[in-house]
């Protein structure tokens, strides 16, 4: 019996020390000894920021969701804090968020902190950003965000509220518009409202019997598109939406300057707003003012009625000169518009009974254009149609590597082209070419192909009354967005 | 009693060791990175739903003295789209012989239809022209009072060109509206 219960006590003893073994092993268990030598290192600055960040709310705030529910928090890097200072005295600071469990891209994270009023405000700031149009995310902070060009989405951690701010060459850029007067719903605060969509992914690329996991978000004027499948050296990673959500604002800036992350434990310094970044929409606005342009839509609309399509294609929007008119193929119904190596638009008509919508051979043109360098700048380049219906439409390139791949995979030659309008135009109740819906269905088929395909393009529409264009999205719901150019 | 109750922890601590075996025994993976995930079984993908479409399928004919259109009509649940997915299709050969001499045909070499129901007599799609290297639209639309009888109709695409290209050919080479007979 003695002998028993000795027994008993080793293996109790055993039982002990396993336990502490599995614990120690488990990742996803902290480090205590390691989270403690870190903290003794923290300035007593830091050290009162992080006691306040635990005990508030907050950090329930900062997790990410994978599609199996599984939720990932996000955990602030303290001893990389930078801050930005006053006459001297810290008022805002920027702690790196990290989530090594995924693979982030193009996504930098952050916990900024101001001190308003005496008060400590948290807020999750994640700077979304294209790959290749930025410096490489390995770079330091202070190297990275002196060319950041990209999206900055300040999220309020206590109330929820949030705003974006527009980075271009690591400055921000001024939004143009001003916002109308609190309380007044007037016409101009109307106009100068936007929709922003953001969207969280997560992607597996699976390898064998292995998944790798990417995380990705993006944001969009009234949408988002999935993060792109090349550029995290996986050729088969599979994007999923795992939330998404949308914020109306009218206010044309943010309420204060939130800065950019600097080097740890440097101050930062302000950015200061530039020249109102020239959108897709702001663009099409200014197009559309050019005098000469304003006549050739109306040779176009009253031509409009005619069975063969006119149209013009033109190097210099302000100059009437520079307008060459289309030659007509007497029985086709399609145009063969004059060549010109420095282009920066083509317009055309539709005729009556003719497509309500850009049709694959318009589409394959802009990217026979592109792609054989016809046009003087992509960025800048328009298509216009006017229908014989009184709807008008444009398209414009918003990204044009997009636009590329969408070309390449579908507008390439004509057997393509016959493909995507096999698939996307006809004239059932769902096709772009449907004759037998509302224009609001075929507006919604078209946005939905173009983003479907990630063809990286935007599409506006003329309200002949008033000569204004919006651009038209889809919105979290699927249903149409009219975005007023600002 | 006591004996009772070690053998009762032993049979507990044999099954934590057990799992604990378990656990080290599985192969390292990089830090953080890395989460293994069981990959779906194979040969799981569900079949593509079959299109409403037998009355159209098999071959048709349209004669005038020795000159004969052929147009053979079938079914590919997978047809293969540029961005790599699958559509369910109604797919189309056609061979065009004019006053006994073979005109243009994609019998064995290409779909020159590709088309789907819109309603229950009509299929529609599109049609590529052969020998001018274009294509249109293509309505094949059965007669209600002879099933044996198919209306084929052509029509131009849309469409503004630019470059350098020459100015786009018209028409079709095979006659734009036929009404094509079953072939036994």
């Amino acid at each position: 019996m003695q002998n028993s219960y000795t027994l008993f006590r080793y293996l109790l003893l055993l039982v002990a020390l396993l336990s502490a073994c599995t614990k120690q092993n488990d990742p996803a268990l902290p480090d205590l000894r390691t989270t403690q030598t870190r903290l003794q290192r923290l300035s007593p600055e830091l050290e009162h920021l992080r006691q306040a960040f635990v005990a508030g709310p907050y950090a329930q705030q900062l997790t990410v969701t994978l599609p199996d529910s599984a939720r990932l928090s996000w955990e602030p890097q303290w001893a990389q804090t930078s801050y930005r200072s006053s006459q001297g005295q810290p008022t805002s600071w920027y702690v790196p968020l990290a989530q090594p469990a995924v693979q982030w891209v193009g996504v930098r994270k952050y916990l900024l902190i101001r001190q308003v009023g005496g008060v400590l405000e948290f807020n999750e700031a994640t700077f979304l950003f294209d790959e290749h149009a930025n410096t490489p995310a390995t770079a330091s902070p202070s190297a990275f965000f002196a060319t950041f060009t990209g999206i900055l989405r300040v999220r309020n951690l206590a109330t929820g509220g949030e705003f974006p701010v527009v980075y271009r060459q690591g400055r921000r850029q001024a939004l143009a518009g001003r916002a109308a007067p609190t309380g007044q719903a007037t016409a101009a605060q109307t106009a100068s409202c936007y929709t922003m969509v953001y969207c969280d992914w997560t992607g597996y690329c699976i390898s064998e019997s292995t998944v790798l996991v990417y995380g990705a978000a993006t944001a969009g004027l009234g949408y988002c598109q999935s993060p792109p499948e090349d550029g995290v050296g996986c050729s088969n990673i599979t994007w999923t939406l795992t939330n998404s959500n949308s914020q109306t604002a009218c206010s044309p800036d943010p309420p204060y300057d939130p800065g950019t992350p600097g080097d740890p434990g440097t101050p930062t310094e302000p950015t200061t707003p530039t020249a109102p970044v020239n959108t897709p929409c702001q663009g099409m606005k200014t197009l559309s003012q050019q005098t000469p342009f304003q006549q050739a839509e109306a040779t176009l609309i009253a031509k409009a009625a005619n069975p063969l399509e006119h149209g013009y294609t033109y190097s210099n929007s302000s100059d009437a000169s520079s307008y060459v008119y289309g030659v007509q193929n007497s029985n086709e119904i399609s145009l063969y518009l004059s060549h010109n190596n420095n282009m920066e638009g083509t317009m055309h008509t539709h005729p009556p009974g003719g497509l309500l919508f850009f049709s694959g051979t318009d589409l394959q043109s802009l990217y026979d254009d592109i792609i054989n360098n016809r046009v003087k700048d992509p960025a800048a380049f328009t298509i216009t149609i006017f229908g014989a219906n009184g709807l008008d439409y444009a398209i414009r390139i918003q990204d044009l590597q997009q636009f590329k791949e969408f070309g390449k995979a579908w507008l390439e030659n004509d057997d393509k082209v016959r493909m995507l309008e096999y698939v996307y135009y006809q004239d059932t109740v769902n096709g772009i070419a449907s004759t037998s819906t509302t224009t609001a269905t075929r507006e919604k088929a078209a946005l939905s192909m173009l983003r479907g395909e990630k063809a990286g393009l935007v599409v506006f529409k003329q309200d002949r009354n008033s000569n204004n264009w919006s651009q038209l999205a889809l919105d979290s719901n699927n249903s149409v967005l009219s975005v007023p150019c600002p | 009693m006591l004996q009772r109750f070690f053998f009762f922890y032993l049979l507990c601590l044999l099954i934590v060791v057990q799992g604990h075996a378990q656990q080290v025994g599985k192969p390292s993976q990089p830090a953080g990175t890395v989460i293994t995930k069981p990959l779906p079984e194979e040969g799981g993908e569900p079949p593509a739903p079959a299109l409403p479409a037998e009355k159209f399928l098999g071959i048709w004919e349209w004669r005038s003295g020795t000159t004969v259109f052929r147009l053979q009509l079938s079914r590919d649940p997978y047809f293969l789209l540029p961005n790599g997915k699958t559509l369910p299709t109604i797919v189309g050969q056609h061979s065009y012989t004019r006053n006994g001499i073979l005109v243009e045909t994609s019998l064995n070499k290409e779909m020159t239809v590709l088309a789907k129901p819109t309603t229950g007599n009509i299929l529609s799609g599109t049609y590529k022209e052969l020998t001018k290297k274009t294509w249109g639209w293509v309505t094949l639309t059965i007669l209600p009072t002879a099933p044996n009888k198919m209306t084929f109709a052509l029509k131009q695409k849309e469409g503004a060109v630019t470059g350098t290209a020459p100015i786009p050919t018209v028409g079709f080479t095979v006659p734009s509206t036929m009404t094509l007979t079953r072939v036994p």
